[in-house]
């Protein structure tokens, strides 16, 4: 399961590295060499990052170019402003460290900090 | 007899509908006892919607009069639509958050590998930390959090975080958030998830101050709620990072004296009340 995890982030990490569609070959060859997993299992791992959302497929002759639906950086935005509530105005499952802060409530945090009132 | 009963259960599910959670909402000592107060929200919330329930049901049943009238088939049908409205509400959202949260599983999965302590990293410079809850949670916490903080108050950070995590406190918000959507004209259920969700920080902060120390936990708190990007626009309900800040620093409450720390007392409390203001001036 934690192979499988590794593997996902190993493609993702190929897919997000090119900027064309890729076969699932041309994946194979640019993993490291230390992972050099099946055509078949690459395959499965495709299969799963697709059922996910985070790879799209579109055909290519006799077999499938694959590619990332976001870039990284994307992800990474799109992951934190999820988490942070601020996507939706539900209140979100993820409970985070110091919720949503008014710039009146920041001035007040700086002042303490600098007065070192918490602590020192 | 039995109208006497549902007359006493009506009352009870009228005074567990506003002016109980409006006294608690307002209450200071909630601060002090952060987990007797998650547990009387709870209380209200389940005894609330079982007394209406139950009145209704007992209404139904027994006729005002001698014979049976269409105002006990009333009772009865609102009972039924009220019960299922309640439980298909609370299933419901139990379904979207657990979807929103394999989402952000898959995604915190493929963008980080777990470190040592099965933190993850994520590579962003806004100071956030947050916990992914679940059977197996995972604690993400950014690369600008961990740049930010010295390690004393990471490990508090790390430890408020872990608290969530083990507390399972999202199954003890969820059904708030749940009945805040199922009865969205009732201002008591909003103050009651604001308050909930606020006393689990502090149960947080708590478990934290008792890892480490309260000075790490206040500080950290201070650092990344200075740093985060502020709410521009968003009406933030309350102070709270602000007045959980000035729980930790203040002096420990002294209970063999019954005497309280009075710079603690703007915590849940005061997000209610504020809560409860802005729907008075909403109305």
């Amino acid at each position: 399961m934690a192979r499988l995890g590794e593997l996902e982030r190993a493609v993702m990490d190929v897919l997000w590295n090119t900027p064309e569609a890729v076969p699932a070959t041309r994946i194979v060859e640019e993993l490291p060499r230390e992972h050099t997993p099946a055509i078949t299992t690459i395959l499965t791992v495709l299969d799963r990052l697709g059922a996910k959302g985070f790879v799209t497929r579109e055909r290519a002759g006799r077999a499938y170019r694959y590619s990332a639906t976001t870039s990284r950086a994307e992800l990474i935005v799109a992951t934190m402003l999820e988490a942070l509530g601020t996507t939706t105005d539900r209140r979100s499952a993820l409970v985070h460290f110091a919720g949503s802060v008014s710039a009146e409530e920041q001035s007040m945090l700086r002042a303490i900090l600098n007065s070192g009132e918490a602590g020192d | 007899m039995y109208s006497v009963l549902a007359g006493a259960l009506a009352l009870l599910a009228i005074l567990l509908a506003w002016p109980v959670p409006q006294a608690l909402a307002g209450a200071r000592w909630v601060t002090r006892a952060p987990r007797m107060a998650v547990c009387l929200w709870q209380t209200i919330g389940l005894a609330g919607g079982v007394s209406a329930i139950a009145a209704l049901l007992l209404l139904g049943f027994a006729p005002l009069g001698r014979a049976w009238t269409l105002l006990n088939l009333a009772a009865l049908v609102l009972a039924a639509l009220l019960f299922s409205w309640l439980t298909g509400v609370l299933i419901t959202s139990a379904v979207r958050i657990e979807r929103d949260l394999r989402r952000q599983r898959a995604a915190v999965d493929l963008l980080t590998s777990p470190d040592v302590d099965g933190v993850l990293v994520l590579e962003h410079p806004e100071p956030v930390a947050y916990c992914v809850p679940g059977p197996h949670p995972r604690i993400v916490v950014t690369a600008g959090a961990i740049a930010a903080l010295p390690p004393d108050e990471l490990a508090a950070l790390l430890a408020h975080e872990r608290a969530h995590a083990q507390g399972r406190h999202e199954l003890v918000i969820q059904p708030f958030v749940a009945w805040q959507t199922a009865l969205p004209f009732l201002a008591p259920a909003r103050w009651a998830t604001a308050a909930v969700a606020d006393l689990v920080e502090l149960l947080a902060d708590d478990a934290a101050a008792e890892a480490t120390s309260r000075m790490a936990v206040a500080r950290a708190l201070a650092r990344v709620g200075a740093q985060r990007s502020p709410a521009g626009g968003v009406r933030t309900a309350s102070n709270s990072v602000l007045s959980r800040v000035q729980r930790m620093s203040a002096p420990l409450p002294d209970r063999t004296a019954g005497t309280v720390g009075t710079v603690a007392g703007a915590g849940p409390g005061a997000a209610a009340a504020e809560l409860r203001a802005a729907d008075r001036a909403g109305l």
